[in-house]
This record gives structure tokens, sequence and C-alpha cells, in this order.
């Protein structure tokens, strides 16, 4: 096993456990922390994948994703923190008032 | 004042007058004001026509294009004035006015607004029935025949606040309506058989042009008009039920003119009819049938104004009989003389009926004594419809005879006619006029003013002395008349009298009896079924139809509408419930459908 | 001057200017309304006249020319009637629409912005413009009748009125949906048969109809594209089975909107046939003339005879506006010069008449408050003058001569007896008889017999402004009867511009 696939290997094993934390988490922080995960999966692939291909494209990209995650992660954490103030809840189950 | 612009104002006069009083409120709501106005046009309108009446070796037409289609003219308006016109001018602007002038003392307990509304449709009636006559081609004549037929539905429906005169407004507008259905047809028939609607071009055409197929279709289509107008069986029911107007009305447009319009239909298209033997044989059987069938009806009837219905629908199959036969005149001249005699005959009906208040000749009784006058007028009328010489109504009923001695059927239905017909006419008289009253009303009748004793006194005259008109009459249309001392002439004579006769055997002076026949035949012979027949085909036919047809539309072709909307409404309530508002079933979604798309890229296309 | 763009956009103006008036007092409202409607009327006069003189009205704006879209407005001898007719109905329909009382500033807007788009689909020659004309015709009747309509309803009777309850049919929001709902999905059909045109050379978009009139469409397309304009088309014109939203529509709507919709809107639909269909797709025409004219004569006997079997007043006369519209468009299937000058001249003739009509029985059920005919009796006592109108406007729809509705159904009838399918005419003619039947039967119901005043205590004659529009409509009626070249010269003349072109593309 070379060095690409192990880095593949752990993406894919970090974007799985973010999945399913993601699809099964109740609590919105720890949605928030899956989506972490999976951002992350694909970060590692971009670093990854430049050092095959050589240049820095693929870093300078991944570098621009964690700034952007910064961001949504500032975004959702300030949801997470309304919705604590009016529901007095995190849990994600109780959010659904636009069920058809 | 010229020909061309005395023609115009015969009709246009009465048009102006019915505007005027229609329109303007202030002299509509005046009776008197209304009814001064519009006799003063209906007497302008009758002295262009007497006018014009001298000048009869003119004849002429007037055109404007009405119809621009195709860049052509399809139609015109105009007016043509010739021997056939003539004459018909003259009867209708007299009987009208003459009407019109009765209808002043007939209608004076009644109040104003409606004396003003029935003063213009007066005037609209004989603004339509002039436009008739003049009328140069078949459109035109069919327009003021149904304009004719509106002023009939109006002035039926005057007492409009009575249930039976709605009905019978609106019966005598269906029936003849559905007559024109026919007449509207014909029109089509027309324009494709002869490429114009103008009388004169259509004879052109006939004469010169190559012959066409079918000449029987378009005199075919034309008489179902002419039959629905002039009540010829079975389209005949409407004409007794009309008699819920006043009788004025039932005078000049059930009687004298507005009937005859379809005679008159028959006289101007009659070169059509001469085209195609086989329908002028129906036409005088279908007339003949008619005027043996109201005839009878005419023996049974107990209301005096029915009897009147019954006489003219009978007097009317005559005339349609004889132009039937090919005789022209014979048809026109009986049209002529009726017009006077049935009018006055009316017109002392509605006299009597005016003092006792009631329409039943069982009511009625010995009111010869306080109506002298109404009780002569009536008689001369009688005598005259009797066809006795050598008043009006013998010279035209000879003529009808002489032209169905061809025919041995139709000759027999005529002669039939001849006899009943003096019998109802004496039942009617001797049971009105002579005798003792059989009701308080009865007992003392006051005899009419001079406003309508007047009117009547110039019928009368005219009822008298008609018949020598004859022979001018004859050169004014030109079509030669024969009236010679025949077999059947004087066997005709002979019926007359004898049908008077047994109206005195049957219910002279000395007899109280009503009904010469027993119930049991009486019921019969009233209730004809043609009638009923009208009822079942609108009440279990026509109106079934409709609401099966209503409900087809409500349930079937609406419900699917509904349904294809429910359905929707119904799969969207379903469909709704996919959306259950938490993120992370989208989440999920999204992420399977992100898996088939990449197993699709991989292994699929 | 643009006269064109004036005739077309002052109503909207109009309406701009309501909704800023600042002051929201009756009277200026309904002046500014009356003022537009007044303006586009004269100039649609002018217009006809232009056009008399053998110097039609045009303008033109390229506004999108890549896509081959551009404002272009052409008065021709039917839209000069046509835009007539609209401006006679909408004059009429501000006054009887006097005495509307709630949101009377929104009411009056929406019926002018309505009003703009019946003006643009008769003179706009850009197929892209139309579409849009026609739409912002059709979707202000929602909020027209959803929030002004009669909310007093008959309850359904029969045997599966439980059916009709489910449904909430005769409710005025379910016959705002289901009219709005059959139009918008009527408009999809229009859609796909313009782009289907517009798209058939290479190259740019052709939206003109001038141009796409010489451009000769494929068997192919014209066979497909032709009958989903006629339905398309044919929903706004009541054509059957696409009729069944009038009866509800008209019924639920307030006078005025069921004056302009019967009135005016349901010409819209029938125009389109003729202009956009048969005009540019000849072919197709001729092929489908069998199905599209049967169907019209059948539309004919059938409206008539559900007309028969109605009690409610309104639904009486929205089926006989459906048999009408059917005359209109057997007319137009003959594809003969008498056919086709019939069809427009009784769009003209069915629009004043059921425009008098729709305002008479608005009069009625604002006084009686019931539009049950079996219940009512005798009013002719107490509104004489409104029993005079109804009288007339029966008249002219049962085609009596002399009223305007005679010369319409003649020359259709005359138009069908002509053309290939002669049996059309049959239940044409009947359909007509049966007209008198209902028309009369129904007159004598409301209006004659003995007075049921006890039951009605409010009922009394028109007054005042309530005659403008009685007076203008009867009028027109017996004015267009009596001398009815006025309108059927000019629609002559642009019949014979297209007739013959069109049977000289079709195959023998």
């Amino acid at each position: 096993m070379n060095e690409i696939q192990f880095c593949l290997l752990l993406a894919v094993a970090l974007f799985s456990i973010g999945i399913y934390g993601l699809l099964t988490r109740r609590n919105a922080i720890g949605i928030l922390l899956s989506i972490e995960l999976m951002a992350n999966a694909v970060n590692i692939n971009l670093v990854a994948f430049s050092r095959v291909h050589g240049g820095a494209a693929g870093q300078v990209f991944a570098l621009f994703a964690i700034a952007l995650t910064v961001a949504e992660v500032a975004i959702g954490l300030g949801l997470v923190i309304l919705m604590a103030r009016t529901r007095k809840s995190i849990n994600v189950d109780e959010a659904r008032d636009l069920h058809g | 004042m010229n020909l061309h612009s005395l023609a115009l104002a015969i009709p246009l006069l009465p048009l102006a007058a019915a505007a005027i009083v229609g329109l303007v409120r202030p002299i509509g709501r005046r009776g008197g004001l209304a009814a001064t106005i519009s006799i003063a046009a209906a007497a302008a309108s009758l002295g262009c026509a007497l006018l014009l009446l001298s000048h009869t070796a003119e004849r002429f037409v007037l055109k404007l294009p009405w119809l621009p289609v195709g860049g052509r003219t399809l139609a015109e308006v105009g007016l043509r004035f010739d021997g056939i016109s003539a004459p018909m001018l003259v009867v209708v602007g007299t009987v009208a006015l003459m009407v019109q002038i009765y209808s002043v003392g007939y209608l004076s307990d009644e109040a104003s607004g409606p004396r003003g509304r029935y003063f213009t449709w007066q005037s609209l009636f004989l603004f339509a029935m002039q436009g008739f006559v003049l009328s140069p081609n078949l459109l035109q004549l069919f327009s003021f025949y149904e304009l004719i037929g509106l002023c009939s539905y109006l002035l039926i429906g005057y007492y409009w606040e009575k249930p039976s005169a709605g009905r019978a407004a609106v019966k005598a507008f269906w029936i003849t309506k559905l007559g024109d259905v026919g007449f509207l047809i014909g029109l089509l028939v027309c324009w494709t058989q002869y490429k114009s609607f103008d009388l004169a071009a259509i004879e052109h055409a006939m004469t010169a042009g190559p012959a066409q197929a079918n000449t029987w279709l378009l005199p075919a289509l034309l008489f179902c008009g002419v039959a629905s107008k002039s009540a010829q069986f079975p389209l005949h029911v409407w004409l007794p039920d009309a008699m819920e107007g006043p009788t004025p009305v039932s005078a000049l447009l059930h009687a004298a003119t507005m009937v005859a319009a379809g005679v008159y239909l028959l006289v101007s298209t009659s070169f059509l009819f001469a085209a195609s033997p086989v329908m002028g044989e129906v036409v005088m059987y279908v007339g003949a049938f008619t005027a043996v069938f109201a005839a009878l009806q005419g023996c049974v009837q107990n209301d005096i104004k029915r009897v009147l219905a019954y006489s003219t629908c009978s007097q009317l199959g005559l005339m349609v009989a004889a132009i039937g036969a090919g005789s022209v005149a014979a048809g026109y001249f009986h049209l002529v003389t009726h017009a006077f005699f049935k009018s006055l005959l009316f017109l002392a009906a509605g006299s009597a009926i005016h003092a006792v208040h009631t329409n039943d000749l069982r009511e009625m009784g010995g009111l010869g004594r306080g109506m002298r006058w109404t009780g002569v007028f009536f008689g001369v009328g009688m005598l005259a419809l009797a066809g006795i010489p050598p008043l009006s109504g013998f010279f035209s009923k000879e003529l009808i005879l002489a032209s169905l001695e061809e025919h041995p059927v139709a000759l027999v239905l005529g002669l039939a006619t001849t006899i009943m017909t003096p019998y109802y006419m004496g039942r009617a008289f001797l049971l009105a006029f002579s005798g003792k009253p059989r009701s308080a009303a009865a007992e003392h009748p006051h005899e009419s003013g001079w406003l309508m004793r007047g009117p009547m006194l110039l019928l009368c005259s005219l009822a008298l002395i008609m018949g020598v008109f004859l022979w001018s009459f004859a050169d004014t249309i030109h079509e030669p008349v024969h009236l010679e001392v025949t077999s059947i002439g004087l066997l005709g004579i002979a019926l007359a009298l004898a049908g008077l006769g047994l109206a005195w055997v049957f219910h002279g002076p000395r007899k109280t009896v009503i009904d010469a026949l027993p119930k049991s035949l009486l019921e019969a012979a009233r209730s004809s079924g043609v009638d009923a027949l009208y009822v079942f085909g609108w009440r279990h036919v026509v109106f079934v139809f409709a609401a099966t047809v209503s409900f087809f539309d409500r349930y079937i072709v609406d419900g699917l509408m509904n349904l294809i909307g429910w359905a929707g409404d119904r799969a969207g309530d379903a469909l709704r419930r996919v959306q259950t508002g938490r993120a992370q079933d989208y989440v999920l979604a999204l992420f399977l459908g992100l898996l088939a798309l990449v197993a699709w890229g991989v292994w699929g296309g | 001057m643009p006269i064109l763009t004036l005739i077309v956009f002052s109503p909207l103006l109009a309406a701009v200017v309501l909704m800023v008036l600042p002051e929201r007092s009756r009277i200026s409202i309904r002046v500014t309304s009356l003022f537009a409607a007044a303006v586009s009327l004269a100039l649609s006069i002018v217009a006809l006249t232009r056009f008399l003189d053998g110097n039609p009205l045009r303008e033109t704006l390229p506004l999108i020319p890549k896509l081959g879209i551009s404002y272009s407005l052409y008065c021709d001898g039917w839209s000069s009637v046509l835009l007539l007719l609209t401006g006679i109905i909408l004059f009429a329909g501000c006054w009887a629409s006097w005495t509307v009382a709630k949101r009377d500033r929104e009411f009056y807007v929406l019926l002018l912005v309505l009003s703009t788009g019946v003006f643009g689909v008769f003179v706009c020659l850009d197929l892209f413009l139309l579409f849009l004309f026609y739409e912002i015709a059709v979707l202000p009747m929602y909020l027209l009748i959803g929030i002004w309509g009669s909310s007093k309803r008959i309850p359904p009777k029969g045997p599966l009125a439980f059916a009709m309850r489910i449904f909430d049919v005769g409710g005025r929001e379910y016959a705002a949906m289901k009219l709005t709902l059959m139009l918008l999905g009527g408009s999809a059909l229009i859609l796909v048969g313009i782009l289907a045109m517009a798209n058939q050379g290479a190259g740019t978009p052709e939206f003109n109809m001038e141009a796409l009139a010489r451009v000769h469409f494929p068997r192919e397309l014209q066979m497909w594209a032709f009958p989903l304009l006629w339905i398309g088309f044919g929903s706004l014109a009541g054509v059957w089975p696409f009729h069944t939203w009038s009866p509800d529509g008209h019924a639920s709507a307030p006078t005025a909107v069921s004056m302009l919709h019967a009135g005016v809107l349901m010409k819209l639909g029938a125009f389109g046939v003729i202009r956009i269909g048969m005009v540019l797709l000849p072919e197709g025409a001729q092929a489908w003339a069998p199905w599209v004219g049967g169907i019209a004569a059948l539309n004919v006997i059938y409206g008539a005879l559900s007309a028969m079997a109605q009690t409610d007043l309104k639904y009486v006369i929205a089926y006989s506006s459906v048999s009408h519209m059917g005359v209109v468009l057997l007319g137009a299937a003959t594809m003969t010069t008498n056919g086709w000058n019939g069809a427009v001249f009784q769009m003209f003739a069915h629009g004043v008449m059921t425009g008098m009509f729709f305002a008479l029985v608005g009069l009625v059920y604002e006084r009686a408050h019931s539009r049950d005919i079996p219940s009512m009796g005798g009013f002719g006592k107490m509104m004489p003058g409104v029993a005079v109108c109804f009288t007339l406007a029966g008249l002219s729809s049962l085609g009596l001569p002399g009223t305007a509705g005679f010369v319409a159904e003649f020359l259709v009838f005359l138009g069908a007896w002509e053309s290939n399918h002669a049996a059309w005419m049959v239940p044409a003619v009947l359909g007509a008889f049966f007209t008198a039947v209902y028309v009369l039967r129904a007159t004598r119901m409301i209006f004659w017999g003995p007075s049921k005043a006890e039951n009605f205590p409010h009922l009394s004659d028109a007054r005042g402004v309530e005659w403008v529009a009685l007076l203008l409509l009867g009028a027109m009626i017996v004015l267009f009867g009596v001398w009815p070249a006025l309108a059927l010269h000019p629609i002559d003349i642009t019949t014979m511009s297209f007739l013959p072109r069109i049977t000289g593309l079709l195959p023998h």
C-alpha cells in the first residue's frame, strides 16, 4: 500500500464517519462536528492529489476550503445558539416545522 | 311628392310613431297622446297607400346595400311597389287604422301607461307589416316576418300579469319561430341555388338560368314559414290561444293581417310553387285539410273568440288551398275580403265582450236587443263569411271553390267547409244575440260608443260591397279571374244556406241548446290531440332531453374536470408526507442519490 | 400620436394613477377609470376610421432583436371592431360597477389591468407579446372573482348533490380556482404551439405574425400544432368539453367582471383560434375542420339545451354564452367568407348582448337577492325598464332580425351551409330555436305573471347611472342590427385579405 492509497483510505474513513454522524446524531453540535469531519476528508484528498500531480493548486484550494469551513462553522454555531435560545433544546428532531 | 317618398312613408311613419311613443317617456305615459300620435301616423300611412293605389301601373324597386360580404353585396334592403303589394298595403292600412281607433274606446278603462305601451306595439306592428308587404327580397321578407311575430308576442302578452296570457304569447312566438326555422333554412337553400335573395332575380334565374334539381326543396321550406304564421295544420295550435290578447289585437293581427302574412308570402313567391307541382299539391291538401279540421273545431267552441279563431284558421286554409291549386287571384282576393269581414266580426265580438265582460257564449244571449248596432255588424260579418250573395265573401269563396274544381278530394273538403262555416257562425250569432239572457251581465248590455261603432261601420260597408272590386283587383294584380254560374257555385250557395238553416234549427231563439252534439262526442272533438302532442313533446321529449344534457354536463363532463382536480389534490396530499421536515432525512436522500449517480457513472451508461 | 399604444395602455396608466392616488374618494376612482375607458373607446373609433380610410394604424419598436421579439401593434378590420367592442364593454362595465363598495380601488385597478391585456391581444402582431397580454387578461380574473364574487350560492340539488358538495361546487373560491386552472392549462398548450411556430426556421426565432404568415409550415407541424392552439384558445372561448369553468365562473363573478369576461375575454379565445390557429396553420385547420366544426355545432345545441334545464339565472346566461360562442367557432371552422365574417360579427354581437344580459342580471340580483328563476315572477311591475332591456337582449340572443345577433347567426349559418360540411347547419339552427325557448321562458317566469312583490321587498327599476350601461349596449344591439355594414365592412375587408391566400395554399 503506497502513500497515496493510505491517504485516500483515511479520507474515505473520515468521510464515512462524518456521514454516519451526520445522519444519526440528534445533537446539532454533533452534526456540525460530523460535517467538519467530512470537509476535512475532502481536504485530505485535495492535499493528497496535489502531491501526486505536483504543483500547489490543491494545497491552496485546501487552505481556501479550511477558511470557508471556519466561516460555515461560525454560521452553523450561530444557528445552534439561536435554536438553543428559542427552543431550549438543540435536538434537531424537534426542529421540523417545515414538514409536509 | 313623388311615388318613391310616398312608398317610403308608408312603413316609416308608423315606425316614427312607435319610436316617439315608445322612447319619449312623457308621451308614452299619457295614453291619449300616445293614441293620437299612433292613429295620426296610421292615417297618414293609409293616405299614402291610397294615393299609391291609383298608380298601380307604375312599378318600382328601391334598394340600398345592406350586407357587404366578399367585396360584394350579399343582401339589400329596400322596397318594391307593384300590383301585388298595392292592394295589401291598403288592406293592412285600413284595418290597422280602424282597429287603432276602435282600441281607444275599447281600452278606455285601462291605465295610461299600458295604453302607451299598447300603441307603441301597434305602431311597430304596422311598420313591420307594411315593411313586409313592400319587401323586395326573401331576406327582408324573413326579417319583417319575424318582427311581425315579435309584435304578435308583445300584443298577445298585453295583459302580461295573467299567467295564461304570458303562456299564450310565448307559445305563439315559439310555434311561429319553429316554422321560421324552415324559412331560414330556405333562405340558405335559396342562396346556394340562385345566388340571390331578390325575388325578381330568382324569378329571372328560374326562367333564364339552367334548370335546378330539387325545385321542391325551396318551396317546401318556405311553406314551413307560411304554415306557422298562417296557422296551418299542424302548426295552428298557437292561434286559438292567442285570443288571450285584447280583442282589437285579435282583429288586426290574428284575423286580418299577421296571419295573412303567410298567405301573402305564398302569393309573392307563387312562381316557386308553380315550378314544383308536387309542392303545389301538398300546399293545397294541407290548406284544405286545415279548413275542414279547424271548421270542425269551430263548431264545438263555447268561447266566442275561439270560434272566430278557428274560423280564421279554416279560412286561411281555404286561401292556402286555392293558391296551392294555382289560383293566386282567388286566394289573394279571399285574403282581402276576409280581412275586412273577419276583423269586423272580431270587433263586433269585442263590443259584445266589452259589454258583458265575458267571452263565454253560455253567459251571453239576447244581446241583440240592447246592442242593435253590434248585432247588425256581427250579422253582416257572419253572412259575408258564410258566402251569401251579394256580400264580399261570396265572390272570393266562389273563386276558391272554382279553383279546386279539378281536385275532387280538395273540392269535397272545401264544400264541407262551406256548410260548416255558416253553421258555427250562425250558432255563435244566435247564442250571443238572440234568445233570452243567460247571465246577469247580459240582462242590460250597453251599446258601445261611436269610437267603436264608427270603425265597425266602415268595415261593415266594406264587407258588404267589396265584391264589386273583384275585377279592378284582378286588373291590379295582373291575374285573370272568371266568375261564372256553375253547378259548383250554386251548390256552394245552397250549402251556405243549409248551414245557416242548421244553425237556426238547433240554436234558434226558441231553443236553449248550447251544443247540438252529445257530450262525449264534444269532448272528443275539442281535445283534438294536436295540442296534447305538443305538450307531450315539450315536457317529455325536449325537456327531458335538456335535463339529460344538463345532467351529463354537470356530472359527467364537469365531473371529470372535478375528478382531475380532486385527483391532483389527493396526490399532493399523499406526496407531501415525503417532506418530513427533518434535515437529516433530506441529507440521506441526497447521499443515496449521489451514490446512485456514482454507481451509474461507474457501471452504467 | 401612438394611438394604438394609447388605447392599450391608457387603462394601465389609469390603474397606476389609481394605485398612487393619495385620496381614496369614491368619485375620483370612478372618474379616473371612466376617463381611461372613454379614451380607449374614442381612440378605437379613430382606429376604425383610419382603417376604413385605407390608412391602418401600425406601431413598431424592436424589443429583443436577438430573440426576434418586437413591440409591434397593428389594427386591421377585425382588430378595430373588437377594439370597439372592448371599449364599449369596458366603458359600460365601469358604469355598471358604480355600486361596488368593498375595496373599490383595487377592484377598478384589476379591471383596468385586465382590459389592457385584452386590448393588447387584439392589436398585437408579435406572438410573444400576445401571449404576455393574454396572461395579463386572464390572471386578474382569479382575484376579481375570488374577492368580489358573489358568496351566496344556490345549494346543489339532485341525486348527485353530495358529489358537488365534496368539490365545493358553487363557491366563489372554487369558481375562481377552476377558471384560472383551466385557462392556464389552455395557455400552456398555446405557449407550446407558439414556440413551435416561432422556432420553425433556422437561426433567430420569428414571433411576428405577418412574417409567420408567409412561412409555409410543414404539414406535420400543422397537424399537431393546430389542435394545441385550438384547444388552448378554445378553452377560453368555452369550447366543449373545456367549457365547464364558464357557468361556475360567470355565476360567481361580480357584474362588471361577468360583463367583461363573457363579453370580451371569451372573444380572445375565438380570436386566437381564427387569427393564429387558422390564418397561420391553414392546412392543419382544414384537416381538423370536420372535428372542430362538429364540436362547435355540438356546442351550439348543447349549450342551448343545458341552458333550458337551468334554474339559476346566471347559469342560464352562462350556458347561453357557451352556445353562442359555438356559433363563433362554427363560423371559424367553415373557412368561408360568410362564415368568418359571421364569426367575427358574432363576437361583436354576442359581446354587446351578453354584456347587457349580465348588467341586467346584476341589477336584478342586487334588488331581489336571488337568482332562482322559479321563485321570481311579476318583476315587470316594479322594474319595467329592466324588463324591456332584458327582452331586447333576449331577442338579440335568439337572433331576431333587426338585432345584431341575427346578422351574425345568419352569416354563420350561410357559411356552414356553403362549406364542405353542410350538416353542421342543422344543429346550429336548432340551437338558435332552443335559444328562443329558454330566453322567452326565463323572461316570462321572471318578469311576467302575477306579482310576487311580497317576497321581494326591495325591487325597483334601474336608476340614474345604472341606465348608462343599459342604454349604451341596447343602442348598440339595435344600431348594428339595422346597419350591420358599420362593422361588417371592415370585417369583410380583413377576411378578404386573409382568406384567398389561405385557400390558395390549401391542397385541393
